[in-house]
């Protein structure tokens, strides 16, 4: 039980961050239909301004606040300089700005910084346990799940009780007849690229505590493992990132823990067993948990 | 318009980054040859940690080549392999400098090209292609097989390939013209073996990940030569290079009824790290961590406080019985940026084991250069002597075992394994 529990508490933690950055890109996707591959640099972002702050005495009290702007800016700005330019072009053209953000981001990094990694400091208490009823838990775990808990509750009443939320969510429904009730597609675009950032930048701070270190291409892992976690969820669809997220990571670490439990040296196969579940499961359910229903032009 | 021609911009600036990082950089420095002392045919006997100070630059017998040694290197400088290539391809280049002010090889300066093959198995073939056109008759090859085994098959024998700071012996082949610059898997994992065995640990654990070999092999040695020793591997456990939490495995440890003495793995930076704090906070801080040069590539001893205690292979450090600090006081007068130690000084071997074989076969003929390397015994390099002779194209030298003291590397002891597994 013990075990189960940690293990738990554990998988939530690391499903936390998934979920996050699922939901910035599940959120990409229904205002522009558009799977953002770039998405996992905003992380590399987040990194390699904290290592310049760190560089200058930057400290953790503050840094989160500098993560997440980060992460904003930069995520509007691949909005301004790239996809608002290709945004009525085929979803194929759409993917393709993508990869060249991801790319040009990785050569950037390793031309004008290093391609090699650059650590920095971590805040002290991350790894640090304790007890409840003779179960461990780690702080951080903690930490990463109450964040995620308020960030999502802060999404949820920013899309519930907000002209810009519901503008979002309307445009994300049917874009041209959100604009023709008067909903202007930049500002609501470029609104849903700022939050998917905050999204990302929140994601980029628990993930930073626990792995202070910036490196080109750190944003690959994640990605990838975010755009499945939406896929599980369903695309598009909100509140299936967020249990797409938690499943995927649920299933890592319960794979991890008990699959040695079958057999000696079976946790090796853990990582494709998640996938071969994830593979069953959408052979069930193609659309994922959540189905999204869109508008289409014809 | 503008719609197309902002995407078209950055799909450019895209091109270019790529195009900036595919930097080409010659070299052919023509100074006048100067009298040299040794002579690579009678080797200096050395034991195990005992290195002879050496010169770093090749002496050149009595030969004189109608055509330079122009060497090529197939260097990964922006992706997985940049940790070494970035700094060997500058340190390589020192070295080649360093030659040619000593007289060259053969009375001729030392030609050197390096090419980015961008981590990237076609792009590392059209570099191979490249640089046999431009006429290189020796090749330094990137560190790991992704890379390296398209290199092999482009260069197939056209050129001898020393592979720089690759351990995998899959590499290494003779008769192909392939050979390894540093100790293999087998061996570092050996030496870590048998290192423990000698502190009188007898139990360990060890993580491995199936994401590449370089990180299930080394567990896999180490445990063979562990166990042969009459010491107990109680767990293997399991891990991606895409984690960032070991508590699973943690919580695992802290459950064994007794807890090991060392916990051995290949993990690099920053994950070995998050594996260190964690073990720290379960009150697993007693178990004795070691590892392989991957702790040394990404500088393990940049964790802080929680790396003390820490012990891992490594390929040279610098000490008054060899040439390493000289490499480097030479290097950083030539305004090289050489980060990682270990990883410029086997650049440096590198070239000393190419010019090594062009003096005593007094020959840049490929066919002569790989037949040479393959009989090469106690040449004296930077991080000490390698002997190829008999060794299957992975040369006989000594592993370095490095401990973190204080946030620092600090030397403990150089060994050649008795053990090694195949």
């Amino acid at each position: 039980m013990t075990k189960l529990l940690q293990t738990i508490v554990d998988g939530l933690g690391v499903g936390s961050t998934y979920a996050l950055l699922a939901l910035g890109i599940s959120l990409i996707f229904g205002v522009m239909h558009l799977v953002n591959f770039a998405h996992g640099e905003l992380i590399t972002v987040g990194a390699y301004t904290s290592y310049f702050f760190f560089l200058h005495g930057g400290s953790w009290w503050w840094m989160p606040f500098v993560i997440i702007a980060s992460a904003m800016l930069a995520s509007v700005a691949t909005e301004l300089v790239a996809f608002r330019w290709v945004r009525n072009s085929s979803p194929f053209t759409l993917l393709l700005t993508s990869f060249a953000l991801e790319r040009l981001s990785h050569a950037l990094w390793q031309i004008f910084v290093s391609p090699k990694q650059r650590a920095f400091p971590k805040p002290s208490w991350v790894f640090n346990q304790f007890k409840i009823a003779g179960v461990s838990f780690e702080v951080m775990d903690v930490v990463t799940i109450a964040v995620t808990a308020a960030t999502l509750v802060l999404t949820a009443v920013i899309f519930k009780r907000t002209l810009f939320g519901i503008s979002v969510r309307g445009a994300a429904e049917d874009f041209d007849a959100a604009r023709l009730m008067g909903v202007r597609a930049n500002r609501v675009i470029s609104g849903a690229f700022a939050f998917a950032g905050f999204l990302a930048g929140v994601a980029a701070c628990l993930i930073l505590m626990r792995s202070p270190a910036a490196e080109p291409s750190m944003g690959s892992d994640w990605l990838l493992k975010a755009v499945i976690a939406a896929v599980i969820g369903g695309l598009g669809s909100f509140t299936g990132a967020v249990v797409g997220g938690l499943v995927l990571g649920l299933l890592e670490t319960l794979t991890r823990a008990y699959l040695p439990d079958l057999a000696d040296g079976w946790d090796k196969f853990s990582t494709a067993v998640v996938f071969v579940l994830i593979a069953l499961f959408f052979v069930v359910r193609p659309d994922g948990i959540f189905k999204v229903s869109h508008a289409e032009r014809v | 318009m503008k719609k197309r021609i902002i995407p078209a911009v950055l799909m450019s600036l895209s091109i270019v980054a790529a195009a900036c990082s595919d930097d080409e950089t010659t070299s052919d420095t023509t100074t006048a040859p100067v009298e040299t002392s040794a002579d690579s045919t009678t080797p200096p006997e050395t034991t195990p940690g005992e290195t002879m100070p050496i010169d770093n630059t090749v002496p050149s017998a009595d030969c004189a080549l109608d055509a330079p040694l122009k060497i090529g290197f197939a260097a990964d400088l922006g992706e997985l392999g940049a940790f070494s290539d970035q700094p060997g391809s500058e340190a390589a280049q020192v070295m080649v400098d360093m030659i040619n002010d000593a007289g060259g090889v053969g009375g001729l300066p030392v030609e050197y090209v390096v090419k980015d093959i961008q981590g990237d198995p076609a792009a590392t073939q059209r570099a191979a292609q490249e640089l046999l056109d431009e006429g290189v008759n020796a090749i330094i090859g990137p560190p790991f097989a992704s890379t390296g085994a398209p290199l092999l098959d482009a260069v197939d024998g056209a050129a001898p390939i020393v592979f720089m700071a690759s351990t995998d012996p899959a590499l290494a082949d003779p008769s192909r013209g392939a050979f390894l610059a540093s100790f293999s898997d087998q061996v570092q994992a050996a030496a870590m073996a048998e290192f423990a065995i000698a502190e009188g640990n007898m139990s360990a654990v060890t993580f491995s990940s199936t994401d590449d070999v370089y990180f299930s092999g080394n567990p896999e040695y180490f445990t063979e030569v562990f166990e042969g020793a009459g010491g107990e591997v109680l767990e293997d456990y399991a891990y991606s290079l895409a984690d960032s939490d070991f508590s699973t495995q943690v919580n695992a440890i802290a459950d064994l009824a007794e807890p090991p003495a060392v916990l051995f793995t290949a993990m690099v930076m920053p994950q070995t790290q998050t594996l260190l704090e964690q073990l720290d906070a379960a009150g697993l801080g007693d178990i004795v961590v070691l590892g392989v040069d991957g702790f040394d590539a990404t500088v393990v001893w940049s964790a802080g406080e929680v790396a003390d205690g820490v012990f891992f292979a490594a390929h040279t450090f610098q000490q008054d019985s060899n040439g390493v600090q000289q490499f480097l006081d030479d290097a950083a007068a030539a305004g090289a940026n050489i980060e990682t130690i270990s990883f410029g000084a086997l650049a440096a071997d590198a070239v000393q084991i190419l010019a090594a074989a062009a003096t005593e076969a007094c020959s840049v003929d490929a066919a002569t250069l790989i037949s040479t390397i393959d009989t090469l015994v106690n040449v004296p390099v930077t991080t000490g002597t390698v002997t190829y002779s008999g060794t299957g194209g992975v040369p006989e030298k000594d592993v370095v075992i490095l401990g973190v003291e204080g946030g620092e590397p600090v030397f403990v002891e150089a060994l050649r394994p008795e053990n090694i597994p195949s």
